[in-house]
């Protein structure tokens, strides 16, 4: 392996790690919100 | 949750990360031993100087969290572990890589390495007991416990690494690595660069934590 | 004071009359040294660091296997909460348990150390009372590290797994610090050649003993 490929390697690895990881707190971001607009909706439903 | 509405880390770090990248690629010059390699030096010293804030943050929120109990300071002190652990990893990997074609070895136990890797294995365990433990009181508690334990060892691993080394020597040193005044200005760029987005990632990461701990409070709620 | 040596003593005895965790400790540590030395095949010697190594790797996974008994027992009988109400502060209950752990390492050591001279002791300059020394500094830092961690980990679902996940990247300066000073001791070098290794195993020990007073009771409150 040149060492070009080590540079491509560790730049991908960074920007494809910290992309992969920042895409999957906002997954889990969206669906915690999801969940607690339809549990805020059955709690407002509840007390009425 | 103050200001909210403005994602100002998020923006500032959309501009600074690709300034940054550009700065390593087209304006540092290329170091003259190490060749192209050295580019990913910039980034590796970055992404390991906010791995370790992160875990600084964390052992100070937990202190904050055992002393006043609040639910916040385990958010930040999760935050802090976790976004410390990716960070960590990044640098390993990229260590790896910057050590496989310049000392030939895609391992070698130079202190700086060994404190990575270390405080790679005490944060992870740390993980692991936050998804061991229910009761979310007991996991604050817990969680707290083990990230200012793990950070009170950070001495103690630096010092016995270079120990350890001192009896196998190596000629590695990377920081006599002759620095002109165009790398340290890439150097500093990316560094703020990736303080920017380290602090966004963090907030995120914070903000998740109280969105699901306010999950488990509707849930409990709902189920009586 | 009164109090530690109470507590101490309380824990020493129920261990004697049921004699669960120094006999299993011993017992695991010598079966490892016996699986290393015929992993290293027959009829070989080893240099006395790889000796020193094969050593800690014994003690250390004898006594994580005590220290896990210390609070499990404590949790099975409901006595965390009864001591809590006790007058004794936590903090004495840590100091106690890490005394504990501390004295059965030692009680554990005393056998394994010469089984381990028995079977890789030929051609190694040091004798078991060379390694005296950095013994007692890593069971004292073992033992104040362990002790908060196996209080950590007994409150949570996976603790035998748990308490060596957590437990063996603290403790990883201390075992290479105690591999290179024990390799120096079997080598026959003298103990002022070693004393820059052995000062930072007691700083640790002194650091996680304070580290433990202060955060133990945070931890059993919450049991």
């Amino acid at each position: 392996m040149t060492k070009q490929t080590f540079v491509v390697l560790a730049y991908m690895a960074i920007w494809g790690g910290l992309a992969l990881y920042v895409a999957g707190l906002a997954r889990r971001q969206a669906r915690v919100a999801r969940q607690i607009e339809a549990l805020r909706e059955r709690l407002g439903r509840g007390e009425e | 949750m103050t200001s909210r509405r403005v994602p100002l880390l998020p923006l500032l770090s959309a501009v600074l990360l690709p300034a940054a990248v550009a700065m390593v690629f087209f304006y540092a010059p290329t170091e003259r031993t190490m060749g192209v390699v050295q580019k990913i030096f910039y980034f590796h010293l970055s992404l390991a100087a906010v791995a370790f804030l992160s875990f600084f943050v964390a052992c100070v929120a937990g202190v904050l969290y055992l002393v006043r109990g609040k639910r916040r300071w385990d958010a930040w002190g999760a935050a802090g572990v976790e976004v410390g652990v990716v960070f960590t990893t990044l640098v390993l990997i990229t260590g790896s890589l910057w050590g496989r074609p310049i000392w030939n070895t895609w391992w070698t136990w130079d202190p700086r390495l060994t404190t990575s890797l270390i405080l790679w294995f005490i944060y992870t365990a740390c993980l692991i007991l936050r998804s061991a433990v229910e009761s979310e009181t007991r996991r604050a508690t817990y969680a707290a416990v083990m990230a200012v334990a793990g950070f009170v060892d950070v001495p103690i691993v630096f010092l016995s690494a270079r120990l350890f080394r001192s009896i196998h020597p190596t000629v590695i040193r990377s920081d006599s690595v002759g620095l002109e005044p165009s790398m340290i200005a890439t150097l500093v760029v990316c560094m703020a660069a990736m303080l920017v987005f380290w602090a966004g990632l963090v907030r995120l990461r914070y903000g998740l934590h109280l969105q699901e701990a306010e999950l488990g409070d509707l849930t409990r709620r709902l189920g009586g | 004071m009164s109090r530690v040596w109470f507590l101490y003593r309380k824990d020493l005895r129920i261990e004697f009359r049921k004699k669960e965790s120094v006999a299993s400790m011993t017992f695991f540590g010598a079966l490892v040294l016996v699986i290393l030395n015929v992993a290293q095949g027959p009829g070989r010697r080893l240099t006395p660091e790889t000796a020193a190594g094969v050593l800690w790797v014994a003690v250390i996974f004898s006594a994580v296997l005590g220290l896990g008994r210390v609070f499990a027992r404590e949790r099975e009988n409901g006595c965390i909460s009864a001591l809590l109400v006790s007058p004794a502060s936590p903090g004495t209950v840590f100091t106690a348990k890490a005394l504990v752990n501390l004295t059965l390492m030692l009680l554990s050591q005393a056998v394994l150390v010469p089984v381990f001279f028995v079977l890789f002791g030929t051609g190694l300059a040091g004798g078991p009372l060379a390694l005296v020394p950095s013994l007692l500094l890593v069971d004292a830092g073992f033992s104040a590290a362990g002790t908060l961690l196996s209080a950590v980990s007994a409150g949570t679902r996976r603790n035998e797994v748990l308490l060596p996940i957590l437990l063996f990247p603290l403790i990883l300066p201390l075992v290479a610090l105690a591999v290179k000073a024990t390799g120096g001791a079997l080598a026959g070098r003298p103990l002022t050649e070693l004393l820059p290794l052995l000062e930072p195993l007691a700083a640790f020990g002194l650091i996680y003993a304070a580290a433990g007073y202060l955060l133990f009771p945070f931890v059993v409150r919450e049991g």
